[in-house]
């Protein structure tokens, strides 16, 4: 198993390395003189070379490219061209909403999910599955910025039972987080009535069966945690869905998050703050897919006890 | 056997359990420390007055942070005189005027015993740091235009402070009434330089407690203030830049007051309970501020086309709903010494005619910068303006931004963004403040002032000093008339329309005025 | 001398199964008939619209539904059914054009990948693991922060987040094709590698890229409106559904049919891919077990 999971890490070294170069690289893209943004247009020539020196923008983009390196891992990320805050600031003050709304998404979406799919798989070709099977499909074709306002529409402005916008209170999370969660959630529960599925027509099921062991033993006990390994890798995938979903449901519900962060920043050609902002959501998304692939080393005995 | 499997079962399910908690608790653990430390604090609702208007403040300075959300500033500053609801200004950090010198200098009698929030006393000395830091070359100060008139403040003691004005301006005390012109902590000043919009510093009613961005600026209670006491313990103003969001936090009552409501709800509102809507009169216009030192905007036939082009009426009655009012001033109608002239029709036709006779026949380009949500409404009429022109030639792009950008934008040297125009109201409370910083050509070409369209014409200059230095009223009403005629003229704006403001209000909230420039003021908030 | 009677056709070729086994799947016929109908009214926006979706009646703003306007007026009193038009023809096209270019160098490099293995593979397969390693509606948005907004520029967003998934799959078919006899036999009659490629391989892994190609347009509408409802795609005034929603936010208290009708567009569109992916993939390659499908 330690060996499978050195590998992993060894792989996830790279590509954080080859996700910073198209993060940085794509910035650089972005027309403009950022020196001459800073500086003003009322600055001298000088004082915009200046500027351009102090930023460094006079070296060459390979050499920018490694200091941008260095100062990432020092946490040295600049100052907002907007705010002139340190984008440490502007992150770290944005993490919360987009942490407990992405963790809250979640918790929904494998509850809901896992509950949904479990029991439809139960009840093959009853009206529960017919049921489960079409919510499933409209969930994942389903734009999630049209359900946030439709829930809004409904829940907030019509029934005024919770609050429309901005973070910080539980009532507050409800909407954006029954948003963000929809779409997995209908794929997680696909992904579990498949799996049971699978696993539930298995001859040593039908054995324990006949042996006499209670219907729902045999479901959770023998086909759940069996089902359970591909369910996670699915989970781990989920994630980099939901983060980057929390640009749409941030937006739509005007919460002070990250995925906002971006997308305002990105209108007011604020390089710094979008190159940081997407490395940390980026940065996250694979950290959390290394940790779903140990959890699932331990989990598949194949590869534990390998 | 069994009991292998049961405990390999059990560590299976506690490792799977461990994981999914993890992942949730990771991320619930900082809001529930926030949330906690917020409940310590432990002030709720209740106790809190919740103000919601449209724009993210770009800076809580009140040289630099001039916008929709005066609300937050005035409650944490004064500035020596007041507006009331009258229309009339009233003593508040000074208690009395008067000028000498032949309208040269202005006195002021400032009252006694007021304190800063940081402690410090407020005297002389501060208000001659608070001109001087609006007159500093690096502070942004969006008004700097209006006070350029300022030619030295003296502290004759502690409690008196002497203007002198070059020239003499009769209106010189209502200018103190002014946004900008509100008081800052000098020692305060010194310690937080540049960054002083981050961490302000004043006399006013609540004190400065955080600014969390994009979500809230809250101030809590000041138990010394001079003036009435409050009945709510925290003021939190609430940037919500969609208007739709920003009705339902009225209705539900998230939120006490909520100014810039959309015209498009107003009706419904009308018939909700526990809440009162109100259109009262407003002195402000919505314009485009076309920055015109160079080709295409700088010819006037060119301005005069695009205002042609445009069908303001419908605007008016499709976009507005009523709730606005044609505007064919370069004043602001219903000011004292504002005129109105010949309306400019709508009249595609020739608008194509006069852009081809400039030189402008095969169209050009423009853009319109804009900060969407400051007013509601304000992007769906920049868009029809967008068609409008699109249908006389010219083709434009509509570009979004924040207000500080949108700001940085519209205060930089015209000539570094020919074609350009930002999407701004203009709110004024005296003629002689609009007419001279809007189209005096050494207000429309200083740094940071944030109409920096560039625009400049000799005759309205001298009309426009002669005016301002003039103490006798009636005399001074021709001279305006002539100005304002030759402005006009010379279409330096593309005039929307004059804005009416919709606001509203929980039942029971008392203690504020909303002024006909929009801006709430607090005075005593209480909530029954 | 009688000859004998052809065989009854009991082995129909492979196609003809597939098209019957699609035929059994009700929801996938349903979504191929909803895609048809988008289709054609799309193509044929220009002429069945009544409006030019760009003319301006500022006048009768949000106007309710009407014999003139079947669907009421926006927020600027341009005609919303032809919006809806206009804003699926430029939808459809948008997404096929990513979706064609994703699927053409996906394929590509993802049978190079797996037939030379090796290098190239390693290579060509890192490349994807880094663009898969960012989630992809993020990926699509820094682009977008790259190159600026636009409908260029959405396809070509679009178009380099969908490679991967076309790469993998090229790459796993033709690892399984490669060890197929007739490529053994191709070879040894001395055919060179590319027209190996082309010839004997592509053709026989073109099913699950197609199914693929299906789903994949599902996403795609999902990110293109995503983009433009954050002003990061289409530019108004120009028609499109993700922007007409966007609008319409202010409006949900007073005229929500502005939110309702362009996202029910949506999903409508979105729902039929998917249905016709999920039959397609049931008819040609039943094997392939149910994936999670979303970046």
């Amino acid at each position: 198993m330690f060996r499978h999971i050195a590998g992993r890490l060894l792989w996830a070294v790279p590509v954080l390395l080859g996700v910073s170069v198209i993060v940085f690289g794509l910035l650089k893209l972005i027309p403009g003189d950022a020196a001459q943004v800073m500086a003003g247009t009322d600055a001298t020539a000088a004082d915009v070379e200046a500027i351009r020196q102090q930023l460094g923008l006079d070296r060459p983009v390979y050499v920018q490219y490694v200091r941008w390196l260095g100062r990432l891992s020092r946490l040295d990320l600049g100052r907002s061209a907007v705010t002139h805050r340190p984008v440490v600031y502007e992150i770290a003050s944005r993490i919360p909403p987009t942490a407990e709304l992405a963790a809250a998404a979640m918790a929904l979406a494998v509850a809901l999910g896992l509950a949904m799919g479990v029991a439809a798989s139960t009840h093959q070709h009853s009206i529960w599955d017919v049921t489960a099977s079409l919510a499933a499909a409209v969930g994942v074709s389903m734009p999630i910025f049209w359900l946030g306002l439709m829930l809004m529409m409904i829940f907030s402005v019509g029934l005024r039972w919770l609050p429309s916008t901005g973070a910080g209170t539980f009532a507050q999370l409800v909407l954006p987080a029954l948003t963000l969660g929809s779409t997995s959630m209908a794929i997680i529960a696909r992904q579990a009535r498949s799996a049971m599925l699978e696993v539930l027509q298995q001859d040593y099921l039908r054995t324990a069966r006949a042996k006499g062991v209670t219907r729902w033993v045999v479901v959770m006990r023998h086909g759940f945690r069996n089902a359970v390994i591909p369910i996670v890798t699915v989970v781990g995938l989920q994630l980099g869905y939901l983060l980057s979903g929390t640009v749409l449901t941030e937006t739509v519900f005007a919460r002070p998050g990250l995925g906002r962060l971006i997308v305002d920043s990105i209108r007011s050609r604020d390089v710094a703050v979008v190159q940081s902002a997407v490395m940390v959501l980026s940065v996250t998304f694979i950290v959390v897919n290394l940790a779903v692939d140990v959890l699932y080393a331990y989990l598949d005995p194949r590869i534990r006890f390998d | 056997m069994k009991r292998i499997r049961r405990r390999e079962l059990l560590k299976q399910t506690a490792a799977r359990t461990a994981a999914v908690a993890l992942a949730a608790g990771a991320g619930a653990v900082p809001s529930i420390l926030r949330s906690t430390v917020a409940r310590a604090a432990s002030v709720g609702r209740e106790a809190t007055f919740v103000v919601a208007d449209g724009t993210e403040p770009n800076s809580l300075d009140p040289a630099v942070g001039t916008g929709p959300f005066q609300a937050i500033i005035n409650a944490m500053f004064d500035g020596l005189v007041q507006w009331n609801e009258k229309g009339q200004i009233q003593p508040a950090l000074a208690t009395s005027w008067t000028s000498s010198g032949g309208g040269r200098i202005w006195t002021f009698s400032l009252r006694p015993g007021v304190r800063f929030h940081d402690g410090t006393p407020f005297g002389s000395d501060a208000v001659k740091a608070t001109i001087a830091h609006i007159l500093d070359l690096s502070t942004p100060a969006t008004r700097r235009g209006n006070y350029l008139l300022i030619k030295d403040v003296l502290t004759p003691d502690e409690h008196t402070v002497r203007f002198v004005t070059d020239p003499p301006n009769p209106d010189f005390p209502l200018l103190m009434a002014d946004g900008s012109a509100k008081i800052v902590s000098p020692a305060a000043l010194k310690t937080y330089g540049q960054d002083f919009g981050r961490h302000p510093v004043g006399t006013g009613p609540f004190a400065f407690e955080e600014w969390v961005p994009n979500d809230h600026v809250s101030a809590s209670l000041n138990t010394a203030y001079w003036g009435p006491g409050s009945g709510v313990r925290r003021f939190l103003y609430h940037p919500i830049p969609e208007s739709a969001a920003r009705v339902v936090v009225l209705k539900t009552g998230e939120a006490d007051v909520v100014l810039d409501l959309p015209p498009t709800d107003m009706d419904a509102l009308r018939h909700e309970s526990g809440l009162a809507v109100y259109a009262t009169p407003a002195q402000t216009i919505a314009e485009l501020e076309p920055a015109q030192t160079k080709p295409p905007l700088k010819d006037v036939r060119v301005r005069r086309a695009l205002n042609m082009a445009i069908d303001k009426d419908a605007i008016i009655k499709g976009i507005m709903r009523g709730f606005a009012k044609p505007l064919h001033s370069p004043g602001i109608p219903g000011l004292w010494g504002s005129f109105d002239f010949a309306p400019v029709p709508y009249d595609p036709n020739q608008a194509r005619q006069l852009l081809a006779a400039a030189g402008f026949g095969g169209g050009m380009d423009l853009t319109i910068n804009i900060t969407a949500g400051r007013w509601a409404g304000d992007l769906q009429v920049v868009q029809a303006v967008q068609g409008y022109w699109a249908n006389v030639g010219v083709r434009s792009t509509v570009r979004q931004m924040d207000f500080a950008t949108l700001l940085v934008g519209s205060s930089s040297d015209p000539d570094a963004r020919p074609g350009a125009l930002t999407s701004l109201v203009k709110s004024s409370s005296y003629i002689d403040y609009h007419l001279y910083r809007m189209y005096d050509s050494e207000a429309t070409n200083v740094p940071g002032t944030q109409q920096r369209t560039g625009y400049g014409n000799p005759e309205v200059d001298k009309l426009l000093a002669q005016e301002r230095s003039m103490f006798d009223q009636p005399q001074r009403l021709p001279i305006l008339k002539r100005a304002q005629q030759l402005i006009w003229q010379d279409q330096p704006l593309i005039y929307l329309f004059q804005m009416v403001n919709l606001w509203g209000a929980r039942a029971g909230t008392k203690g504020f005025v909303v002024l006909p420039s929009g801006d709430f003021v607090p005075g005593g908030l209480r909530r029954t | 001398m009688a000859v004998a009677a052809p065989p009854p056709v009991m082995f129909a070729s492979p196609r003809i199964r597939a098209l019957r086994q699609f035929a059994r799947h009700r929801a996938a016929v349903a979504g191929f008939v909803v895609l048809a109908g988008a289709i054609v009214v799309s193509v044929a926006a220009p002429w069945l619209a009544p409006y030019d979706p760009i003319a301006l009646d500022v006048a009768h703003t949000m106007a309710p539904p009407s014999a003139a306007h079947p669907l009421g007026t926006d927020e600027l009193g341009r005609d919303i059914l032809s919006r809806l038009l206009w804003g699926g023809r430029d939808t459809l096209l948008i997404t096929a054009a990513a979706v064609a270019i994703a699927f053409v160098s996906g394929a590509a490099l993802g049978v190079v990948a797996g037939y030379r293995g090796g290098r190239s593979d390693t290579v060509i397969m890192r490349v994807m693991d880094v663009l898969l390693a960012m989630p992809g509606f993020l990926l699509a948005v820094a682009i977008i922060a790259a190159l600026g907004v636009g409908i260029v520029n959405v396809i070509i967003a679009i178009g380099i987040n969908s490679i991967p998934p076309f790469a993998r799959i090229a790459r796993g078919s033709t690892l399984l094709v490669r060890e197929e006899t007739y490529v053994h036999a191709a070879r040894a009659l001395g055919a060179g590698e590319r027209t190996i490629m082309a010839r004997h391989v592509l053709p026989n892994i073109l099913s699950p890229l197609v199914v693929e190609a299906t789903l994949r347009l599902a996403t795609a509408i999902l990110t293109a409106s995503g983009l433009s409802f954050l002003g990061l795609g289409v530019q108004p005034p120009t028609a499109e559904w993700g922007a007409m929603l966007s609008v319409g936010r202010d409006y949900i208290t007073s005229s929500p049919q502005l939110v309702i009708i362009p996202g029910a567009a949506i999903l409508a569109v979105t729902l039929a891919f998917n249905m016709v992916g999920d039959g397609l993939r049931d008819a040609l390659d039943p094997r392939q077990p149910a994936r999670a499908n979303v970046r």
